[in-house]
């Protein structure tokens, strides 16, 4: 008995010196690469986000691998309170779309609208105001609260559908009263997230793995969180399926809501609908993030709500841009998921903007 | 080379899968030695089989004709001749898938020069993957058979094991038939000796070919490449990468072999001895390729006469054995260039330092120096052997001559290169010092844990991705 005990003890100790150098090698390398904390969280929501009275913001200075945020907390470069003369500013906002979840350093699309209107003979600068899992009405309020003392010329605001889902008087009521905050980390997922190896491990090593195993790894890891999704939420799972008048006219508050902001500051509203690439696995993939709802309500959304917001820039004379057409034919290419865009496909959306404003500029010169 | 597509190779996930697999339904098996044996023997033909169906079909033929010949052997009268068919088996088949092509386009060539025209009788062989290797290891049997020193009671299927014996199959160590097949014919013990020292092996092996040479090919591809127009800097930098690369990858090769042997229950041949630590070319290879030099000497230049008649047949034999070693890696003139080399250098050692009956202890500062010159003369011996050709072998060794300066490109490359080597220059230094090439043994179990664990960051985590070892095409 004690031999076994002995032997348990050895080997323990061999396995958590083992665990223990490979964790402490990744700390070290995302010291010297990132700048990142040895010891304490580092993760992404914990290293690039802060909450304040107005909600979830940028952390200013804020670093987590590929991102970098500037000084008030805005991915991209520097931005002067005071503006250049003659620059035209345009503040970018959105979800993780406009973020830049996947895209290389500086190849998310505002970074790239900014590039590609310099190329087209106009000096702008574009901030990227965006924060992902933003609604829509908190982006009005990021804009209200923290982007108009830059003076924006421009807001291209990316529209988003999910968080009308379900939406009724009492819900919204109850949500205008809750703090938005950001996860705890106290529950078990987010405390393994505070090991860094595992993270590396899987960035690196399943890569290496036959696509065959990849893609068998993928889809057993999709199920499983996908029953563990279905747990939680129980009865409610896939619930929303129809869109509700209600949630049509919450949308429709939202962007005169929006639209009285851009008007107050003086600054030219530009709406994009966001490309939504909706295959059979990318939609199975979304209820990981949205478990409520079913995928007939995304269907729904992409069509209702995309006929309300055209109908709404007609009416107010606001530049509305669709970015499906932007993607159109090239999804499998240009996208990575129902939402996100790839280095190209950002490209691409960020030719669509270009056009459009620099056509609204050669107009207002023309005026 | 045939294959590749569905090829398993150590470092790949599919061969992770294959051994698991394997490894349990062998240790299933407990002392049975015989079932043990057949599970290995379709397990090798299969793992080879991976490659190309026909590389196992062809091996399984000339393991036949080669068994035959050499229980033959046995009748007297008849020893020459069946050692003759045994010799032709094996090298003619070696010649016509090896040698065949380049010896037709030199020919042709030649031809070409006299004003001859002449069309090759064939072209596009496909040469199977480790055929030098299990050829020469399959030699051996016949060899010790005809000169008395069989071995009693081998069966066909333990001869088909030996030859195919899948750690080895692919790049060595060339075993003997007197040592590997004796374990073969007997219950094997797997002690925890034998894990622990095969594990290690594995993970030494693997954190070599994968961290080390593979992240290195990154620095000396690109200085070999067609139309590369480099300074002398970068070009020195990648002929030290490559001395890396090559060792890393050939050695580790050989360490995960001797380690998937070690847990199976078979001692199998150090195939390298900290080479780069030689202070001669003698002792280079005396520590370089162990199984080959150790073959030649035995096979070749042993019954060539070795250093039994005199110096100048001495440096003979010594010559034709180098351009030997230099033919059995390829069919090409750089690599009997490189084996001209070899053997130039050996002679003029001997010249220089004649062979003493007594070693003579030298100053240590002494020593190291040699150690320094030895590294170098080794690293021109590289640029002939990874060169395309000769005149690219020359061109680098101009631009080398003409402009090495430490530019910036070459000063960074420098210091990727002492990065990637650095834990393997501290291991070795620990076992030249301990002269054990276990290191491992005799340490804390805290510290084993946190080798593994340093290991297996750096292999995992930040390895080099190729699914070949530079030695199968050889």
């Amino acid at each position: 008995m004690t031999q076994v005990f002995n032997k348990l003890v050895r080997c323990s100790l061999v396995v958590a010196c083992f665990l223990g150098t490979i964790e402490l090698a990744c700390r070290i390398e995302q010291w010297l690469l990132y700048d990142a904390p040895v010891m304490g969280m580092y993760t992404y929501d914990t290293a690039l986000f802060t909450t304040d009275e107005y909600g979830i913001a940028g952390k200013p200075n804020g670093a987590y691998e590929k991102w970098r945020l500037n000084s008030l907390g805005f991915r991209g470069p520097e931005v002067n309170i005071e503006k250049h003369n003659g620059t035209l500013r345009i503040a970018c906002i959105g979800a993780s779309e406009t973020f830049g979840l996947y895209e290389s350093r500086d190849n998310e699309w505002p970074r790239q609208l900014e590039r590609k209107l310099k190329v087209q003979g106009i000096e702008a600068e574009v901030i990227n105001a965006a924060i992902a899992g933003m609604s829509l009405s908190q982006r009005t309020l990021h804009l209200q609260k923290r982007l108009l003392q830059l003076r924006p010329d421009v807001i291209v605001v990316t529209l988003e559908y999910g968080s009308y889902a379900g939406l009724t008087p009492e819900r919204m009521l109850a949500q205008q009263s809750t703090r938005t905050t950001l996860p705890d980390h106290q529950g078990i997922i987010e405390r393994i997230k505070a090991f860094r190896a595992p993270v590396k491990f899987r960035e690196v090593a399943i890569p290496m793995l036959s696509p065959l195993v990849q893609a068998w790894l993928a889809k057993w890891e999709k199920a499983v969180k996908l029953e563990v999704r279905k747990k939680d939420v129980g009865e409610r799972f896939r619930s929303f399926q129809h869109i509700m008048p209600f949630e049509v006219e919450a949308f429709r508050q939202d962007l005169h809501a929006l639209y009285h902001v851009t008007q107050s500051a003086g600054s030219q509203l530009v709406l994009l609908s966001p490309a939504m690439w909706m295959t059979e696995e990318n939609l199975s993939s979304m209820y990981l993030s949205w478990p409520y709802i079913d995928e007939s309500w995304w269907r729904e959304a992409r069509v209702k709500m995309g006929e309300e917001a055209r109908a709404f820039a007609r009416t107010e004379r606001i530049q509305y841009l669709d970015l499906s057409h932007a993607i159109n034919g090239h999804e499998a290419g240009w996208m990575l998921d129902m939402l996100h865009f790839s280095d190209d496909g950002a490209w691409q959306v960020a030719q669509y903007v270009s056009h459009a404003i620099a056509n609204k500029e050669a107009e207002d010169l023309a005026h | 080379m045939g294959g590749g597509l569905y090829a398993v190779v150590f470092n790949s996930s599919a061969f992770m899968l294959f051994f698991l697999v394997l490894y349990s339904a062998y240790r299933a098996l407990g002392a049975r030695y015989v079932m043990q044996n057949r599970l290995l023997l379709v397990a090798s033909f299969l793992f080879y089989g991976f490659w190309d169906w026909r590389f196992p079909c062809l091996m399984a033929l000339t393991t036949v004709v080669d068994y035959v010949a050499t229980g033959r052997m046995q009748q007297q009268g008849q020893r020459s001749t069946w050692l003759g068919i045994s010799l032709l088996n094996n090298l003619g088949v070696l010649f016509i898938l090896k040698y065949f092509e380049f010896f037709q386009a030199n020919v042709v060539g030649t031809l070409h020069h006299l004003g001859v025209e002449a069309s090759p009788l064939f072209t596009g062989v496909i040469l199977p993957v480790g055929i030098s290797f299990y050829t020469f290891q399959r030699m051996t049997f016949a060899l010790d058979a005809y000169h008395g020193k069989s071995l009693p009671g081998v069966g066909f299927f333990d001869f088909a094991l030996f030859v195919s014996f899948f750690p080895l199959l692919l790049s060595g160590p060339i075993e003997r038939s007197g040592n590997l097949l004796p374990q073969f014919m007997r219950t094997r013990v797997v002690t925890s000796l034998h894990v622990e020292e095969g594990i290690w092996l594995v993970a030494w092996g693997l954190f070599k070919k994968v961290f080390i040479a593979d992240n290195l090919a990154g620095l000396v591809n690109p200085v070999f490449a067609e139309g590369w127009n480099g300074t002398g800097g970068e070009a020195l930098i990648a002929i030290y990468a490559y001395a890396f690369q090559i060792y890393c990858d050939f050695s580790g090769y050989s360490d995960v072999a001797r380690g998937i042997a070690k847990l199976l229950g078979f001692d199998v041949m150090v195939n390298f001895n900290l080479p780069y630590f030689a202070a001669n070319p003698s002792d280079f290879w005396r520590r370089w390729h162990i199984s080959l030099s150790t073959w030649l000497r035995d096979y070749v230049y042993i019954p060539l006469g070795g250093n039994r008649h005199g110096a100048w047949a001495t440096n003979q034999n010594l010559m034709a054995t180098m351009v030997l070693v230099g033919l059995w890696h390829g069919a090409a003139w750089t690599f009997i260039v490189w084996g001209l080399y070899h053997g130039s250098i050996l002679i003029a050692h001997r010249l220089i330092v004649p062979p003493r009956r007594e070693p003579v202890a030298s100053p240590w500062y002494v020593h190291w120096m040699s150690v320094v010159l030895m590294f170098h003369a080794t690293c021109l011996g590289w640029l002939l052997f990874r060169a395309e050709s000769l005149q690219q072998a020359g061109g680098l060794l101009m631009t080398m001559l003409d402009s090495v300066r430490p530019d910036a490109l070459a000063l960074s490359r420098l210091g990727m290169l002492l990065g990637y080597v650095s834990i393997l220059l501290a291991v070795q230094v620990i076992q030249a010092w301990r002269r054990d090439l276990l290191v491992l043994k005799g340490i804390s179990l805290p510290l084993k844990g946190m080798a593994y664990g340093l290991l297996f960051y750096l292999t995992v985590l930040h390895g080099g991705t190729s699914n070949s070892f530079i030695y199968f095409q050889f």
